[in-house]
């Protein structure tokens, strides 16, 4: 009996401290305003932006900051439409600009008047008004150094060499894969495209469901190159003080990834939202998001200085894109049947 | 009688509140209905392709963590120390216990030599899901076919006979229904087709993924999930195990089902799978700071993980307890032999609008509750249950009532299910990350901080969250049979 006694107190003793973390919450939540923001789980983590940028901007603002985390932009905007009347973003970011095509269609978002002095790379993915990008990378294929091989073009992938060894993101599911599909089609045009994907077909080792599944193959020393950031090599220099990675260049140009944020038709604290923006197009933000995320930062001035700086600048394939949902359906349904008559 | 009414009342009440997922789901299909004749007319070549290959994929994957489950089981039977025999079955729940990606990481050099395709997504799933489908047929052996040992052994008859005479025959629908239990959750399988397997191992799963996160299609999705629950409704519906099959017997490890070379084969599979974790390990303590680092962040989740274990295990309990008070109405047996709950991420999305209004640690409990219940009653309270009626008729036939049923023959005979239950489902709790994401805003489940490290480049450290969660699991199973013992005593004493 005493063991029992013991033994409920200590479920009793957690739950209420969890009603105290709770009640502690609820009462510091009406004492301000709150700034609710819908954002990934990367970058509202300790190791992400999330928290600095919270800290610089709670220290101007009267106000409390709050990350909503969601794994991903289609969970996110899936949230969005089914909590209804409950819905109360203020701000959501880390849409991509194929996430934008959708999210525009899904829900309405306020037009914003914020100028910055983009970076040449994004200039034309600022010119919506609904949307703001705030960081941006070059994709391209990452290896070791020591790889005794040279990669210089699309076709250079179709080396023996690298049979079995490349590691590619599904573009069903990753955003990613959705890039590299685009790139070769932007690339090599669409018949030629898919037959260069027939032949990379005997060159993947595996279409993983995300880019971490994928980058995780790679770590692992499991596949020789794997679709990546340009700026995938300086998180391993800076971090891990491991200078074995570099980054490819391609004769073809590389596609781009920008990354935005966006206010929301029924915010509440429009206000703190969009100063919210300001702060990460300001040079401190820009400097946090970038250390950060390992991203380049979207305004001039940021990088110069930095060891982002030492990047070569990467011939971009073509200005960012925002494609029509019904082309990405197309062509991943074009993607889907290719690779299953491809294998019958 | 009135009792007898309230009694079926509450019965119907339990199995509607695992129900709700499905009336969110029919709910949403029934708003546009137009639409979704339309949408499934467009849908239909991608449904019937994904699903030929789900049923590829899954009915292969069963049969070869059946076929390890025999061999495994056959070395279980080898080992005669009790404290041995908790290891084994440590070692082997192990696969099933820790994300996927690590297991695919983990055995790589054996997918490498496979190749992508059907046959790497089946061995993949048969080491994940052999581990439970042996403890199944360990525990199927040693409740229906240990009474014959003894007399086999005198008689002279051999291991083969002993096997294909007596064992086979005796747990044949166990075989049915434990495949089955693997089928189903290859069915929903979704990261081991995409980084194992080609576009032939793309299955319904997958597809559902595809309409919602892709397409942003919420209504393509719903009807794929139900069609996909269907099926296995209807599947379930034909194996369901027969309400008075079991005769209680005393359990005792055969001698004829037991394989040294099994034995050997075990620790070789499991040896691999673990020097590789060991290594991935390694990896994560490589950088020191990053991993201090981590290991901070995690111990700040320690304590809302441990809350959400806690709350978990004590209405689990509860709910555990009514169910077995309750057992004796047919409909509940027959309603959790067929349940079959829609796909994961729809259950977290659907628990989020109907509790909208209550905090998210209430919504993730129920959540929780929802999906992993039905599993560990099928798994564990059932056949022990089933085993329990020869007695609970003899019982009656004295005089008996329902409490006392209850109290005297069902609860003493049930405690190690419940603990079972109750410390596996805690574990699938704390180290799920499909609804747990979906629910909560904030990481403040281990899992979650697990789940941003693998989507970022810590990869490695996240592999040091995963001895975390394994140390609280066992931490949990510890404090669980504390508890339920510590009940079980106060119990015996008012008795």
């Amino acid at each position: 009996m005493k063991n029992f006694i013991i033994f409920f107190i200590l479920v009793a003793t957690s739950s209420y401290l969890l009603f105290l973390k709770r009640t502690e919450t609820v009462t510091s939540q009406s004492a301000e305003r709150v700034l609710k923001i819908y954002t990934s789980s990367s970058f509202a983590s300790q190791w992400g932006p999330g928290p600095e940028l919270k800290q610089l901007f709670e220290a101007s603002c009267q106000c409390r900051v709050d990350y909503i985390e969601s794994s991903d932009s289609a969970i996110l905007i899936q949230r969005l439409k089914t909590e209804g009347d409950n819905f109360s973003a203020d701000l959501v970011l880390g849409f991509d600009q194929f996430d934008v095509s959708r999210a525009k269609t899904q829900l309405g978002w306020k037009a914003l008047d914020i100028r910055s002095n983009y970076v040449s790379e994004v200039q034309q993915a600022a010119e919506l008004a609904q949307f703001i990008p705030y960081d941006y990378s070059v994709l391209t294929f990452i290896v070791r150094k020591d790889l005794p091989i040279e990669i210089l073009s699309l076709d250079d992938l179709l080396k023996p060499e690298l049979k079995g060894a490349i590691a590619l993101q599904d573009p069903r599911t990753s955003s990613l894969g959705l890039q590299f599909l685009n790139w070769v089609i932007t690339a090599k045009g669409e018949a030629e495209g898919f037959s260069f994907i027939q032949k990379l077909m005997d060159q993947v080792h595996s279409h993983s469901p995300s880019w971490s599944s994928a980058y995780g193959l790679f770590t692992n020393k499991l596949v020789k190159t794997v679709l990546s950031y340009v700026t995938s090599p300086l998180y391993h220099s800076m971090i891990e003080k491991d200078k074995n990675y570099r980054a490819l260049e391609f004769n073809e140009g590389h596609p781009i990834q920008v990354e935005f944020g966006a206010i929301p038709n029924q915010c509440q604290s429009c206000d703190l939202a969009e100063s919210f923006l300001q702060l990460m197009l300001s040079m401190d933000g820009q400097k946090v998001i970038m250390n950060k995320n390992f991203m380049f930062p979207v305004i001039k001035g940021v990088k110069e200085g930095t060891e982002f700086d030492t990047i070569p600048r990467y011939v971009v394939s073509t200005q960012v894109q925002f494609v029509e949902p019904q082309y990405i359906d197309q062509l991943l349904n074009k993607w889907t049947e290719f690779r299953r008559n491809e294998s019958k | 009688m009135k009792v007898n009414r309230a009694l079926t009342s509450l019965g119907l009440i339990f199995c509607l509140f695992f129900l709700i997922p499905y009336v969110y789901q029919f709910y949403f299909l029934t708003l546009n209905s137009e639409a979704i004749t339309y949408s499934l007319k467009q849908l239909w070549p991608e449904i019937k392709w994904a699903f030929k290959n789900s049923i590829i994929q899954s009915a292969s994957s069963a049969i070869l963590a059946l076929i390890l489950a025999f061999i495994y089981t056959m070395a279980f039977f080898k080992i005669e120390s009790k404290v041995k025999q908790r290891f084994f079955v440590l070692l082997l729940l192990l696969p099933s216990l820790v994300p996927s990606l690590f297991i695919i990481i983990s055995l790589m050099p054996i997918f490498d030599f496979l190749g992508r395709g059907l046959m790497s997504v089946v061995v993949a799933h048969g080491f994940i899901f052999s581990g439970f489908a042996s403890l199944q047929i360990i525990n199927s052996i040693n409740n229906k076919c240990s009474d014959f040992v003894g007399h086999c052994y005198i008689g002279g008859v051999s291991r083969s006979q002993f096997i294909y005479k007596i064992i086979i025959p005796l747990i044949k629908r166990d075989l049915i229904y434990t495949g089955l239990i693997v089928f189903i959750s290859a069915f929903s399988s979704f990261s081991i087709p995409l980084v194992l397997g080609s576009i032939q191992t793309t299955g319904l799963e997958v597809l559902i993924f595809e309409k919602f996160k892709v397409e942003f299609n919420l209504q393509f999705a719903f009807i794929i999930s139900t069609l996909q629950s269907i099926f296995l409704l209807i599947l379930s519906v034909f194996t369901i195990r027969k309400f008075q099959d079991y005769k209680f017997k005393k359990s005792t490890g055969p001698i004829y089902f037991s394989s040294s070379i099994a034995l050997k084969f075990f620790y070789l599979m499991h040896f691999l799978f673990l020097s590789m974790y060991l290594y991935q390990i390694v990896l994560g303590l490589r950088f020191l700071n990053l991993a201090i680092e981590v290991l901070n962040v995690a111990l700040d989740s320690v304590f809302y993980t441990m809350s959400v274990a806690f709350t978990l295990a004590f209405f689990s309990f509860l709910i555990l307890q009514i169910y077995i008070f309750l057992f004796e109405k047919k409909i509940l047996f027959t309603f959790f032999e067929v349940f079959i709950l829609p796909s994961s991420t729809l259950i977290g999305l659907s628990s989020i609008v109907l509790y909208s209004g209550s905090s998210k640690f209430t919504v993730l409990i129920i959540a929780l509750i929802t999906l992993l219940l039905p599993w560990v009653i099928k798994i564990f309270i059932h056949p022990k249950l089933l085993n329990l009626s020869f007695q609970e008729q003899v019982s009656y036939i004295g005089g008996a009532s329902k409490w006392q049923i209850y109290r005297y023959i069902r609860w003493p005979q049930l405690k190690n299910e419940t603990i079972w239950s109750l410390s596996v489902l805690v574990f699938w709790a704390i180290s799920d990350f499909t609804v747990t994401r979906i629910v909560l805003e904030k990481q403040e489940t281990l899992s979650l901080v697990m789940y941003s490290l693998m989507s970022s480049y810590r990869l490695n450290q996240s592999v040091l969250i995963s001895v975390v969660v394994l140390f609280l699991g066992l931490l949990n199973y510890l404090i669980i049979n504390w508890g339920v013992n510590a009940i079980y005593k106060a119990s015996k004493k008012k008795i």
